[in-house]
């Protein structure tokens, strides 16, 4: 079973596929040029029924004559919609239109450039294939008669969602500013928190038909370099029609796809990505998403929340024990209670075996149907109240407890202490702050449950041992998944099981980051520098 | 590839296929809350009290047959045959669920069983880990069945009656891990609670009153024979000089007044010291006890520093005398060393302890016994002066 988790890439398939990515880099120009590679011809209509040509049958395209100081014949391109009509108006309309001013020699692009268009970004392209992409990306392209070469004028815009406070991972303290579907908005709010030049953000695009851009985003100096330079390999490795979501992303450079934990860890807040690239991890940004992705993940930041950190560390440390109790909760309350019930009666107190075979005389099932039944309504009234709308979703988990839970007792399908069980292990899975995490504990509950039913606690321990021995294994980006405690690290003891304060997190976690190790100060609380004194 | 794959699955097939064989829901199960073993001519009789959870009246049984219906949440199997576990053996033919002793928690041996001896029966109790070794052993008064049948109205089992009063009967109530640590150490004898059976006066409308169960003095062994029967002062008197006693309450004629006078020792120090000169032992028994007055019945104001401390003499000597005649009645009567003597020797002296040990049954009953007994009152309850006396009344 555990050979089934094993598959992973061997880095000999990873150079292939990095072989493969410099030919897919040709493929992209291949692909802009399945319009027909051509230079940009002098003649304006020539230009105009090329273009045509390639965007035949789309109605968003804006194709504007116009005729600049009455002599000069040009042709605006644009896709309607993802550009900012304002910006059309007031910065290449206007000015190509209604202003006056002499150009000497002719109405070159270059001329427009330096003396009509009010913008800061344009380039200046000279191939066809290269301008139908900048207008699909939200350039408008300016072509004018005579010339051989086209003007892109960057006016991205279009309606987008604005920051907002992220819906999936509220805090009581800490920002309140989600990332955005916008990439440029979401790179921008995380330049904010870090006025770095040490902040870099690689760009790529991914995706053949979706052309998604992508931002590789990490500390130089800070994050592992070798680290990067994989992740860089992994995403320029990436070939497909399109990506939506990091999701896709996540699947396509994770080391082991089959493994139930996750290998990324997403986040919709700034400031989450903003530490995780001050301890030396790199994040990748997807337009499009609000989510972002960041690794190299260990198994323990899984069960911390980003309020540890601004919590006093006291606070912190507690809430992330409970976090760590309700984790195993959440993982094994329900195999133990099969286990207990149908194979060590002796383990629990006589009152208590006696009410819970009081409580169980008139069920019909063994403990482990019971069970799966309550686990799976479970799991099915947590899904409905996701996918519906947020009022009806909470009318339902009201109306599911209700009738589930005292309905099935009463009518004696299930016990009263399954149903505490389930509800127990339920409350403890929203403990785990990482969504992703707290599926791969449910998902594990199952298996244990099975093993529970057959074998009693061995089988429990058979089935923590295989978790156990396969976190050992997995790596992210070749980070053990289990790193401070296995490969044990003694640095990194500070920010597992307990949040020690900022004044004494002197380092960085050595297995994120190998160089600039130093992170406060080490007189960085007053009472320290009194004691100097 | 495929082949990993088949060993995978031939691995997980085996996981689950071998499983279960031991599979055994909590409603497959009789729980044995409590046992009686006596002895009938030359046959064990058990007594097994299964607990019925359907009766039990717990939530979520609505469905369960009968429901609270007034009837006793328990049902008592009970069989004779060669051995205790054939025995049980024979209930099993007559209970549906699989007899479970997990939950045994007291163990009563038979008056009778007991003075035949109870070496025998010891062993089946350790030889299945299914049974607990934490169980508590009693001595039942008669048959121990008949005490498993009675009403023991405060509690939901007779069993669990018993288990209370024997955890109340000693500091360290003894379970069969101490019987049979006691048995098999020398110059200990064993001594163990005795269970009788109690009629409560009848309600209105209640015909005979209920019966119940009360702890009944001390049972005390020679070796593994039950030798007597204690009870009253003298069990007391034996329970403190091993200091066992649990609180023990002394009542005392008040000191120069009218009435009576009990105190409660909570703390209590036993020491016990063997003095030898040549084949003559002396076993001096020190006692510290501290404690409070529960009741002045008499007319005695504590207050008074002498009352006080008259009182405690008086205390002391009523303690001593206690202590005394319980050992007395050990060591002449019943031949048994209850408290220890051989076995403070050999902690103590163990050079001395060879030259006894082969011959301690002759000399237990020569042994000296001086009792020296401190008491200290560290306070008399909420009240100095006797409550609801007149002034003139009391005595200063």
């Amino acid at each position: 079973m555990l050979r089934f988790f094993r598959k992973r890439r061997n880095p000999k398939q990873l150079g292939r596929d990095l072989r493969e990515t410099n030919q897919s880099q040709v493929n992209v120009d291949e692909y802009a040029a399945n319009v027909k590679d051509a230079p940009v011809s002098s003649d304006l209509d020539e230009n105009e029924q090329r273009v045509k040509e390639v965007f035949d049958h789309c109605s968003d395209i804006v194709f504007r004559r116009l005729v600049i100081n009455d002599e000069t014949e040009a042709l605006i391109i644009f896709v309607d919609g993802i550009v900012n009509s304002d910006h059309i108006n007031d910065n290449i309309l206007i000015p190509l239109l209604l202003e006056y001013t002499t150009i000497p020699d002719h109405v070159s692009p270059e001329a427009l450039q330096e003396k009509r268009v009010s913008l800061t970004q344009l380039t200046r392209m000279t191939r066809i294939p290269k301008i139908v992409d900048g207008v699909l990306a939200g350039n408008v392209a300016l072509f004018v008669t005579g010339y051989e070469e086209c003007l892109m004028l960057n006016v991205i815009g279009g309606t987008r969602r604005s920051v907002a406070e992220p819906s999936g991972e509220t805090v009581i303290r800490g920002p309140r500013e989600g990332f955005v579907e916008n990439l440029r908005t979401n790179t921008a709010l995380l330049r904010f928190r870090l006025k770095s030049t040490r902040l870099k953000t690689k760009p790529f695009i991914i995706g053949e038909e979706t052309r998604t851009n992508v931002v590789l985003a990490y500390l130089e100096g800070i994050a592992d370099p070798g680290v990067i330079e994989e992740a860089e390999k992994r995403l320029k490795a990436i070939k497909i029609d399109g990506v939506l979501e990091t999701g896709y992303l996540e699947e396509l450079m994770e080391e082991q796809p089959f493994s139930p934990f996750p290998q990324f860890q997403y986040t919709e807040r700034p400031d989450t990505v903003a530490g995780q690239l001050l301890e030396g991890k790199f994040a990748i940004f997807v337009d499009g998403t609000p989510f972002v992705l960041t690794a190299p993940v260990t198994v323990w930041q899984m069960i911390q929340a980003t309020e540890d950190y601004y919590e006093r560390f006291l606070i912190g440390t507690t809430l992330r024990w409970l976090r760590f109790i309700f984790a195993a909760i959440a993982l094994l309350t329900p195999a133990m209670y099969i286990a207990i019930s149908t194979y060590h009666q002796d383990m629990l107190p006589t009152t208590l075996v006696l009410s819970l075979a009081a409580s169980r005389e008139s069920i019909p099932f063994p403990a482990i149907v019971e069970a799966m039944i309550m686990e799976i309504v479970f799991e099915a009234l947590r899904e409905a109240g996701i996918r519906l709308p947020r009022t009806i979703g909470q009318a339902v988990s009201i109306l599911g407890a209700l009738v589930i839970g005292q309905a099935a007792v009463q009518a004696g399908i299930v016990s009263a202490p399954m149903v505490i069980i389930v509800s127990i292990t339920g409350i403890a899975s929203f403990t785990i702050p990482k969504y992703n995490f707290a599926i791969a504990i449910r998902v594990l509950r199952f298996p244990l449950m099975f093993l529970a039913a057959a074998l009693g606690l061995f089988g429990i321990v058979i089935g923590m041992v295989w978790i156990v021995l396969h976190l050992c294994h997995l790596r992210s980006f070749g980070v053990p998944y289990l790193s401070g405690i296995s490969p044990y690290q003694k640095n990194m003891m500070k920010d597992l099981f307990v949040r020690a304060p900022w004044w004494n997190m002197k380092y960085r976690p050595i297995t994120f980051n190998k160089q600039n190790r130093r992170r406060v100060e080490l007189q960085a609380h007053p009472t320290q520098n009194q004691q100097e004194e | 590839m495929p082949k990993r794959r088949v060993a995978c699955w031939i691995t997980l097939a085996a996981c689950l296929l071998t499983g279960c064989w031991d599979r055994r829901e909590v409603n497959d199960v009789a729980f044995v809350v409590g046992s009686a073993a006596d002895k009938e001519k030359d046959k064990y009789r058990t007594t097994l009290q299964i607990a019925l959870p359907g009766q039990l009246g717990g939530v979520g049984s609505q469905g369960g047959g009968g429901g609270t219906s007034g009837n006793k949440p328990w049902f008592n199997a009970s069989d004779f045959a060669e051995t205790i576990r054939e025995s049980s053996l024979e209930q099993q033919k007559s209970v549906s669920r699989f007899l479970y002793y997990a939950h045994r928690r007291t163990f009563m041996i038979g008056e009778g069983l007991a003075r035949d001896g109870i070496e025998p029966i010891m062993d089946v109790l350790g030889r299945i880990p299914q049974n607990r070794m934490t169980a508590f052993v009693v001595i039942s008064k008669g048959p121990g069945y008949r005490i498993l049948n009675a009403d023991a109205p405060i509690e939901k089992f007779p069993a669990e009656m018993i288990r209370e009063l024997a955890v109340n009967s000693m500091k360290n109530p003894r379970t069969i891990k101490h019987v049979v640590n006691l048995i098999l150490s020398d110059g200990i004898d064993l001594v163990l609670p005795i269970v009788s059976l109690k009629k409560s006066i009848p309600g209105p409308g209640e015909k005979g009153g209920k019966s119940t169960i009360e702890l009944d003095g001390l049972a005390v062994f020679h070796q593994d024979k039950l030798t007597g029967l204690l009870s009253g002062k003298e069990a007391k008197g034996v329970l403190l000089g091993m200091g066992e006693a649990t609180r023990p309450e002394i009542t005392i004629m008040a000191p120069g007044a009218k009435g009576k006078i009990t105190a409660v020792f909570p703390f209590i120090s036993v020491k016990h010291q063997p003095v030898i000169q040549g084949d003559q032992i002396t076993m001096k028994i020190q006692i510290r006890a501290s404690g409070t007055i529960i009741e002045n019945e008499s007319n005695l104001e504590l207050g008074r520093k002498h009352n006080l401390h008259n009182m405690e003499k008086v205390l002391a000597q009523t303690i001593k005398s206690t202590v005394e005649s319980g050992i007395r009645k050990l060591q002449r009567k019943y031949n048994s060393d209850a408290i220890g003597f051989g076995k403070t020797i050999y902690n103590q002296l163990p050079k001395e302890w060879k030259r006894f040990s082969g011959r301690w049954d002759e000399m237990y009953p020569k042994v000296k016994v001086m009792v020296e007994v401190h008491t200290h009152i560290e306070h008399s309850g909420a009240l100095i002066k006797p409550f609801g006396r007149r002034d003139r009344n009391i005595q200063k």
